[in-house]
Formats: structure tokens, sequence, C-alpha cells
């Protein structure tokens, strides 16, 4: 308690020293962390090959690549993002100046999740330093070569005191969460989520939570079955299925289900070739526990392709489930693993109405030709966010906010949206002292002609 | 669960889309014009027995504003529901982006009593546009407000859609109980903590409109009559029972004795020699908001005022001069019409002053020198500012009003309400064709697809600047 006490502490009085808020410095800090990536790029893909079995590919083009990228945008926008935003006036005020002023909001908790350790805190962590804060990191100690690896090497590029990478598990967390925060940022399960909120409330600390939910992924009679099945295929099993946007299950017409899994398998051969096992491209599950959770979804079930498992490597072979029924353990909880069920529905409605009877997921896809239909599940469902013909694609977008709603999360980031997200738009009306007259109008004593 | 019965009622009009066409908000809207309209006498008298409010003043905050809120909701809507398309990057440029403005569901939004009807009703606004349904909880404290909306609001709005639900404490706890989409509260801030406890249960994220004492810094450079006339207004106004009234003064020793009689006479010049025969003049919602107010008059010195009458729930326009950052008038939010001043050396000292306290709702600047308003913008921080005047900040619907810290999270007013009542999905609508430009993501990896894959993805640096 006192260790989080004095880390919170110092970086709020770093902050208070007002040493982050010039753009200059904020500026400068986030060069830093450009440089951090780019020269230790080797052991960052050697942590995330240790904790998940991420190939360099994966690893660079999910983590890397995109946090380059948000890096060289913040950057370059930073200046008029910060910018005051003057407001439109109305009459009472056309002389005076009406404006919104970016301002930081202080110290910000930063809380990583293990499925993608290094891009779910360099993303946020850059947003909060735009936004002129101080962060206090909390990568997840599931994913341990990360957090050692964040833990060594933020202190070396950044300010430490404002920027200190706190580890630890459950207690840790539990410790941080009691200190005062003036914003609050948590990925992962809507379990924690509760707790986080809950911890807030005691300081009134504004939360994003990016949770998770079972997305959807419903695929229309009428599509291009070989291009729909190589995305989907591409978007779940990636990372071993360990992705929060990942198409968590499939809604189909039955005629089309046999089809659907020919295509994936097809797909699934060219991907990892004939042994999956020996792809070096194929990831593990992150540990045993998630391990047994996912195999144990697997029970009572039809295989369609796949359900191999090796507890000493956490291998779970990309998996296919056929005529599961929304009964099912395996489509009660978010799946996170590679195990994809296929729920046969007789039509869009069928399938709208399955979904809208569910928790609000994070990310919902819709594969068909007819541009009405995607229109019409869109509008009739809602989630956190939507790819349409695609899955997984609209986080790579950073104009797009990207968060969830309901059980799938609060708030949104990515791009602008994470600046907006760690700044206060503070109202700032400023009048001059004389022109009084006008003011005569609104002071007392009131008469119908004044109103 | 007493409500749940109600709330699953409206989650089942919310279910069934009626609250979503454009034409159905519209009309909403356009019976909580008619609302105001036809009920303004009601309103005025329903206020005017809560708290004594000026029917001038319950004109301008609970009619007028409102039906700004509204007018500038109703010429907007069209804009602000369409889809908001949003720049792309390469690799999706025959993409169609957008971010969807998607209602929540069920809101619920809590009023207090002090602005009964403005409290509610510009939530409700933003919240009807958006295309939400709504349970509003009126204060049972401002009790013939309350009755006169739990008992006319039905006939303006869709009861399938919206509905007043009326009580106390242990009402809205059983209120918070059941699941909303989203909740709107505006209170004190111990309150807050217990409704976002709350809806952390169903991970429900809130506005929280709170408050805070809100520091008015007076330089020794100023006009004292018009700086007096200003801070006059602002803290009188409803009797001092506004979230965003200056709550006390910093102001230099010489600064103190210069305003003295400047505050004397604007308060003679609005209410006459004797405030309590002003009809501008308003009273103390309850007995125990005035015995907690009556009991801050100890504080420092009183220079200005100071009478008071419990029958009517009376408190004189009162300044306390010398008070000390120790006395009780410095520990609470005043929420009434005594305004406190502390001296203080120099503008550093406010400054100081200011930053060791809770950030306020709403902070205060007078200076003719331009330059110290801004400096005091630059060292603090708050909800709002206003520079050389009071509460007017909220009256510009195209600023957003809300709290940080203590005083708030969230904000709204204008568009900002049909935003905080807004789900703002992204969305990317792909191209089934076009395959081959998907090949560098898929597996087996190759060097060469990485490659691919980093020039189509990067975003990179324009010439740098280092000096901005």
């Amino acid at each position: 308690m006192e260790r989080m006490q004095q880390i919170v502490g110092r970086a709020r009085a770093a902050f208070k020293s007002g040493r982050s808020r010039p753009l200059e410095f904020r500026i400068q800090q986030l060069k830093a962390l450009e440089r951090m990536v780019q020269e230790k790029e080797k052991e960052i893909l050697a942590a995330l090959k240790a904790d998940l079995n991420k190939c360099g590919h994966n690893a660079y083009s999910h983590e890397i690549l995109g946090v380059l990228g948000e890096l060289a945008l913040t950057m370059d926008k930073l200046p008029s993002w910060a910018a005051p935003q003057h407001v439109k006036k109305n009459l009472l005020t056309m002389r005076d100046e009406a404006f919104i002023n970016y301002e930081p909001l202080g110290v910000v908790l930063v809380i990583g999740a293990w499925n993608y350790p290094f891009v779910l805190v360099m993303q946020p962590l850059i947003g909060a330093i735009a936004a002129g804060n101080a962060v206090v990191v909390k990568p997840s100690e599931v994913s341990e070569n990360t957090a050692r690896v964040l833990a060594e090497l933020l202190p070396q590029y950044l300010d430490k005191e404002l920027y200190p990478v706190v580890t630890g598990g459950v207690p840790e967390t539990t410790d941080l969460l009691t200190q005062r925060f003036d914003h609050i940022l948590y990925t992962g399960n809507t379990a924690v989520g509760k707790i986080v909120m809950a911890a807030a409330a005691k300081h009134l600390t504004p939360v994003t939570l990016e949770l998770g939910g079972k997305s959807p992924c419903y695929i229309d009679r009428d599509c291009d079955l070989a291009v729909a099945c190589r995305r989907i295929t591409w978007g779940k099993y990636m990372n071993c299925g360990q992705t929060c946007i990942a198409p968590d299950y499939i809604l189909c017409h039955p005629s089309i289900q046999d089809k659907v899994v020919e295509n994936i398998k097809e797909t699934l051969k060219e991907f990892y070739g004939e042994d999956v096992k020996s792809s070096p491209d194929y990831e593990r599950i992150i540990n045993q526990r998630h391990f047994k959770r996912v195999k144990s979804l697997l029970e009572g079930q039809k295989i369609a392709h796949g359900g191999e498992t090796d507890e000493a490597s956490c291998f779970i072979a990309p998996t296919i489930l056929t005529d599961v029924s929304p009964e099912s353990k395996v489509m009660e909880e978010e799946i996170f693993g590679p195990v994809l069920p296929i729920v046969t529905v007789k039509s869009v409605e069928e399938a709208i109405e399955f979904i809208n009877l569910r928790e609000k997921p994070l990310a919902l896809y819709v594969f068909s030709n007819n541009k009405e239909l995607i229109k019409r599940v869109i509008s009739q469902t809602s989630s956190g966010g939507v790819t349409g013909n695609d899955v997984i694609m609209h986080f790579f977008l950073s104009t797009l906010p990207f968060g969830g709603v309901g059980h799938s999360g609060m708030g949104a980031y990515h791009g602008k949206h994470s600046f907006e997200t760690f700044s206060h738009r503070r109202a700032c009306l400023i009048k001059d002292l004389k022109m009084e007259s006008t003011n005569k109008m609104r002071y007392p004593p009131g008469s119908q002609k004044k109103v | 669960n007493p409500y749940g019965g109600l709330v699953s009622h409206l989650r089942a009009s919310w279910l069934s889309g009626k609250t979503r066409p454009m034409e159905y908000r519209v009309a909403q809207l356009e019976a909580l014009g008619r609302f105001l309209d036809d009920k303004k006498q009601e309103i005025l008298e329903a206020t005017e027995l809560d708290m004594g409010k000026p029917s001038f003043e319950a004109f301008f905050s609970e009619i007028l504003l409102c039906k700004n809120e509204l007018n500038v909701t109703l010429n907007n809507l069209c804009n602000w529901m369409k889809d908001e398309h949003v720049d792309k990057n390469l690799v999706m440029q025959l993409d169609s982006a957008f971010i969807r403005k998607d209602p929540y569901g069920v809101v619920l939004i809590i009023a207090p009593w002090n602005y009964p009807i403005h409290l509610f009703l510009v939530p409700l606004i933003g919240a009807i546009a958006a295309g939400n349904c709504a349970i509003i909880k009126p204060s049972e404290i401002s009790k013939n407000t309350e009755r006169l909306v739990a008992e006319t609001l039905s006939c303006y709005l869709d009861s399938d859609c919206f509905a007043v639900v009326t009580g106390g404490v242990p009402e809205t706890t059983r209120l918070l109980e059941n699941k909303f989409d989203y909740i709107f509260f505006t209170g004190s801030p111990s309150v807050g903590r217990i409704v976002m406890t709350a809806a952390a249960k169903h991970l429900t994220p809130v506005t929280l409109e709170l408050g805070g004492k809100n520091p008015c810094y007076v330089s020794d450079t100023c006009d004292v009559t018009n700086v007096a006339r200003r801070v006059a207004w602002g803290r009188f106004f409803n009797a001092g029972q506004t979230c965003i009234a200056p709550d006390y003064l910093l102001c230099t020793i010489e600064m103190q004795e210069k305003l003295m009689p400047a505050l004397r006479e604007a308060i003679t010049e609005f209410f006459g020699p004797n405030p309590r025969e002003s009809p501008d003049f308003g009273r103390i919602v309850s007995d125990k908001q005035f015995r907690r107010l009556r009991a801050l008059l100890g504080s420092g010195r009183v220079a200005l005022g100071g009478q008071t009458d419990e029958a009517e729930r009376y408190i004189a326009p009162t300044v306390l001069a010398d008070v000390q950052p120790s006395d009780p008038a410095m520990q609470e939010e005043i929420f009434g019409p005594i305004l406190p001043i502390v001296v203080i050396a120099n503008m550093d000292e406010a400054i100081d002053f200011i930053n060791a306290r809770p950030r306020p709702l709403a902070l205060y600047a007078f200076s003719c020198d331009s330059k110290i308003v801004n400096q005091v913008l630059e060292r603090t921080s708050s909800g709002g500012f206003c520079g050389n005047d009071t509460l007017m900040h909220v009256t510009l619907t195209s600023l957003p009003f809300g709290g940080i810290g203590n005083s708030g999270l969230g904000k709204y007013h204008g568009k900002f309400t049909f935003d905080t009542f807004t789900h703002h999905r992204g969305c990317l609508h792909r191209n089934m064709g076009l395959e081959t430009l998907n090949s560098p993501r898929y597996p087996p990896y190759t060097q060469q697809k990485l490659g691919l894959l980093t020039t189509t993805f990067e975003v990179k640096r324009r010439g740098t600047c280092t000096l901005l």
C-alpha cells in the first residue's frame, strides 16, 4: 500500500510541477518512445514470442507497426489537437472570447492486458502523454516477459517520475486501485471491469473500460464464401484466438454450414500447412489455466475440424464446432481461444434476434453482398464497433473510436480519440470588465420589459 | 424490485425501436416545448413555493434556457444523427468508414432541487434527441415541482418510453438497483459516489454533474463597481443555491475594503434597502438547509446582511469579511446567499490557495489586465472558467458544461448532451472484392509480406518541426 502511495504520490508531484504540460516536452517524450520501439525491437519481439509464441511477423504487424503509426500520427497532430477550440457565440457573447481549452487530467492509470501486451499498454500511454498527463503503467502480469521488458525499458527512455511502471498481480493492482487517479483506462474482462469502476467510483475517477464479450459473425447466404471464410479464419485464429475483437462465433443458414467449414479448412491449410503445430506462424494459449478453460468448452460438441490439444505446450489446434446449441458452455462466455462455434439460424431476422438477446459485444461482423442487409444488421443491433465484409479491421483505422458499449465497455480511444479521452475539455468564457450596460438586462429588479 | 416492471416496460419499448426514427424524436421534443409553454405559470408558481424563486429567475433558467436548448437541438438534430464519415488510411480507400450515432437504450436522469425543471429537462432533451427511452427522477425536496412534473409530463411525452419516478432516498436506492444503459446525475459529490458505485455493478456509463467551492479571484486592477455587480448577481441568484455560483472571493485586503461599499450598492440596487421585501430575492429550500447556512454566519465577520428569518427561510444577501480558511464557511460548498471573502496577499497566493483544494465546477477571475485573467486560467484547473463575469459561460450552448475531479465527470449542453447519450460506434464497411490486397496480412508470413504491410499501414511523420 505504502509503495503504491509513494509511486503515485511522486507521479502527482511531478505532474504538479507542470513539466508534463508544454507541448515540446510531450513530443520529446513521444519521440523517446519512438526511439525505444525502434532500438529495442528485438527485445520486444523476443518477449512477445516468450509470452504467446507470437512469431515475428504477427508481433511486428499487430503490436509494433500500430504503435509506430500511432506515435507518428500523434506527434504530427498534437499541436492542432491541443490548440484551444474557439466556439460559436451568441448575441450576448459576441464581443467575448469563448473557447474550449484542452487540459491534462492529472495522473492517469493504464492497466494493460496479456493478449496484446505491448500495444495495449503503449497506445493508451501515447494518448495519455500527448494529453499532458503523468501516467502510471500497470502491464498484465500474465504476459510476464513483456511486463518485465516494459518495466526495464520505459524508465530508460521516459521521465521516470512522470511515467512509472508498476508490476505485480492481483494484490498489487488492488492496492494501486485504492489510490486516487484522474482517469483509469483498463483493458481486460467484464468481471474485473466492474471492480475497477467500483474502485474508481470512490474517487469519482472517470474510466475507460475496454472489455470483451462474444463478437458475433453473421454470414449471409448471398456472399462470396471463399473470401468471407478466408477473412474470418485470419481474424479468428490470429494470436490463437486470443483477441478481444476476434469473431467469437458464426451465425449462418444451415444450408451453408458445411461450405463454411470446408472453406475455413482450406484456408487453414493455406495459412498453417498440414501440421499446424509445426507452423512458426501459429501461436499458443497464454497459460495452463486458459488452456484448460478453452479445452473444456469442447466437451460434448460436434468437432467438424481440429480439436487436437497438447497441454505441455498449451497448444490447441484451430477448431470448428458445428450445430452448436445456444445453451452450451461454449456459447456462454467469451471463448478467447481457437475454437469457432457455428450456430445455425434460419434468417437474418433470427440472427438479429439472437444477437440482441445477448450482452452487447465489442465487435460485430456481417458478411453479405447485399449492402442493405448489412445496413439493416448494423442498425438493428448494438456493439462497440463494426466491420462489414471483414473482421478486426475497424481497429486499424485510428479515425474510428475504438471501444465497447454495455458489458463490452465504455469510452473509446485510438488516434485523436485517445487525446480527447485523456484531456479535460474546459469551457472558457472571457468577458470584458467594461460594457456593463449589456448586463443590466439580467440584473434585478426584474420586470416584464427585461424578460 | 419495485421498479423492475417499469424498467422492463421501457426496455421493451426501446427494443421495439419506436424511439429511433427522427420524426418520433422531433415529435417528443416538440411536445416538451409545449409542456414549457402550457405549464409556464405552473412552473413559476411551483418553484416559487419550493424556494421562493423569483419569477424573473424562474423564467430565465427554467423556461428560456430550456427552450434555447430545445431549439438548438431541433435545428441541428438531423445533422447530429447522421453517420459521421471519417478520414481513411491507404488500405481502406475503397471502403466506407463512419461513426454511427447509436442510442444507448434506457437511461436514468436524476435531478436536484435547485433548478428543478432545467436540470432534468436539458439532459432529457439530449436523451430523447439521441433516441433513448428515459426514466426521470426529480428531487423530492422541491416537492411542488416534483408533483407538477409527475402529474403533467406524461400528458406530453409517450408514456411507453418516458416515465417519472418520485420518492426520496429509499426509492432512489431501489431504482438504482436496476440496469440502465446510461445514468445522468446532478447533485452532490457524496451522492455522486453512491450513484457511480451502483452503476459499476451493471457497467453503466455515467455523467455526474457535481459541485464544490467555486473560487472567485478579484485582482487589484479592476473596475470595482462592475465586479461587485457581476459577483453579487452570480452569488445571490436563486438565493445562492446554484452549483456554479461564485462560492468565495479571494482578494487583497485593500480590494476587500474597496469591494465592500460596491457590493452594498449592488445589493441595494438589486433588492432594495430590505431584500426581504423584494420579489426578486429567493428563499432557502428547506429548514435543514436554512439551519446549515445559518451556522455558517459565524465565520469571519458579517460585513453586509446577516439577517435571517426561520419562518420564511430567509437569509439576507450576506458578505462575510476576513474569513479564515479554517472557518466553517470554507469547509463545504455554501449553496446559499453568503459570500465569504478570504484575504490573500497576491495572485500567486490566490492560485496556490485554489490549487490546494479540490477542483471546482467553475472558476472566476476578475481583472482589467487580461494577462492576469489568463494566468489564473492557465495555472488552475476547473470544470469551466469565466473571466470577468459569473455564471455566463453555461448559457452558451456551444461550450461543454461539466466538472473535473470532485466536481464531476462528463459534460453536456447543446450538442454535448446529444453526444453524452449517444454511443459513437466505429463502423468499417469493406469491399468483398480486391482480396489480393489483403494477402500481405495472411500466413504463411514472409519478409516480403511484412515489407508490404509496413508500407501500406505505416503512418509516416510529415516534415519535423521541432519548434511549435
